[in-house]
């Protein structure tokens, strides 16, 4: 590690922190995991911080990857946490909150990387490394789940 | 919900709008200040409990649901948190009802106390026993865990209606039906049941909330809180929803059941048999019957 990569590193996380807390609080559905895991995100990046290419595409995939690894662990306490839970004063949103929570895990962090980090279908499937067809498929039926939830 | 159909446009809108508020935490959405990856394997075996004392029924009774989590009465003032937040003299495992009871120098019990889950939050749980957050952090203004709300750590709930707490439980049964969450395994006619897939998560559960009421909450597909009105005669009637009902698709339809089984103003009998299942059984219904173990 050069004289200049603490700093680009530094540099790195105060640029993509907020984003990738939102990422993996959205995820995981915890804002004490997602802290967790941004920072074990990053400490696990830095030794091999030269040979990342894309750094910012790395750290979202480590992101997504380590919640549903902590997610496949976990699943049963998933389960179990379904149920409604308070999250802000408006009923709907907490509604919606809700229900994007018992989508599958695919499904929702699809959702999550369109609309929240506003990428590209393309992005998406290089991330989650999978066809775009699937990105979109999995999309399609996220939102038709939620649609016909909220309706 | 009573919404006509949304756009797509809207939809997409809402998503983003509730992205935006649960990432960027609202003010009154509170996550846990303390944050281990434990946490969730921690939590996979836990799920809510009580300790209930039934002033109204003319009954104290505890109740748990496993050793990770559960809520107890304790004294009304928690100065020696050690003594009072374990309160395990007499508690009891499995479907044996306690008899012990926890008691204040006053005879009276004030407060409840209550093991974090995994995903708790000060305004969820505020919300789960009917207390405002203000009287929640009041009670536990000398609670050294309840600051960093970890899960795993105990917190103190106050109720609003003190329970009698002395003696020994009148009904039991009723003790044993109160320590355990029920899951749906059958329903149908008596004598006649259908088998619920194994994969049907509903369960049920029944406690009291913060102003002393019993109420009987249903989670997995059908969440619902609903206010009961316990006799002694082994059956309860059922009162009023507390807060909103929610359903989600269920391909085997057995969520419907419970809700027929648990309509207001309906008087439900309940019967453990010996090989340890519990039975509702609307009284002067179609004969229905939903079947837990």
């Amino acid at each position: 590690m050069d004289d200049e990569q603490p700093d680009a590193i530094g540099a790195m996380y105060q640029q993509f922190k907020n984003q990738l807390l939102g990422l993996a609080t959205l995820l995981s559905g915890s804002r004490a995991i997602a802290e967790e895991v941004v920072q074990d995100v990053f400490a696990t990046a830095i030794p091999r911080w030269e040979s990342i290419d894309n750094h910012e595409l790395y750290l979202k995939r480590s992101v997504v990857n380590r919640v549903r690894s902590l997610g496949r662990r976990a699943s049963r306490a998933k389960t179990l946490r379904r149920d409604r839970e308070v999250v802000t004063s408006e009923p709907l949103i907490d509604e919606t909150w809700r229900l994007l929570r018992r989508l599958p895990a695919r499904q929702r962090t699809v959702l999550v990387l369109r609309i929240h980090l506003d990428m590209a279908d393309e992005e998406i499937a290089e991330l989650m490394d999978c066809p775009e067809s699937t990105v979109r498929s999995l999309a399609f039926r996220a939102l038709a789940t939620l649609r016909r939830e909220l309706t | 919900m009573n919404h006509s159909v949304m756009s797509d446009e809207e939809l997409l809108a809402l998503l983003e709008r509730t992205m935006h508020d649960v990432s960027e935490c609202a003010p009154d959405m509170e996550f846990s200040a303390t944050a281990s990856s434990h946490r969730w394997v921690a939590s996979a075996a836990a799920a809510s409990v009580l300790v209930i004392g039934l002033g109204a029924a003319g009954v104290a009774l505890r109740a748990r649901h496993d050793a990770a989590s559960h809520v107890s009465p304790v004294g009304q003032t928690p100065v020696d948190t050690a003594a009072t937040i374990t309160p395990t003299t007499g508690v009891s495992i499995g479907t044996e009802p306690s008899t012990a009871t926890t008691v204040t120098s006053d005879g009276g019990c004030y407060l409840a106390s209550y093991v974090v889950l995994d995903g708790d939050t000060v305004a969820g749980v505020a919300q789960r026993f009917n207390v405002s957050v203000e009287a929640l952090k009041a009670v536990n203004a000398t609670n050294p865990s309840f600051a960093a709300f970890p899960v795993g750590s105990t917190v103190f709930i106050p109720l609003k209606t003190p329970f009698a707490c002395t003696g020994s439980p009148s009904t039991p049964e009723f003790a044993a039906l109160l320590n355990r969450s029920w899951r749906v395994v059958a329903y149908g006619t008596p004598g006649s049941e259908t088998p619920v897939s194994p994969d049907y998560t509903n369960t049920l559960e029944f406690l009291v909330d913060g102003n002393g009421n019993a109420t009987v909450s249903t989670h997995g597909c059908l969440v619902e809180t609903i206010q009961i009105t316990v006799n002694d005669d082994k059956t309860f009637v059922v009162g009023a929803r507390l807060g909103p009902q929610s359903a989600c698709p269920n391909p085997f339809d057995e969520g419907q059941h419970v809700a027929d089984a648990l309509t207001e103003g309906a008087t439900v009998r309940w019967s453990i048999g010996a090989d340890a299942r519990l039975t509702l059984t609307p009284v002067a219904a179609i004969g229905t019957v939903v079947v837990y173990e």
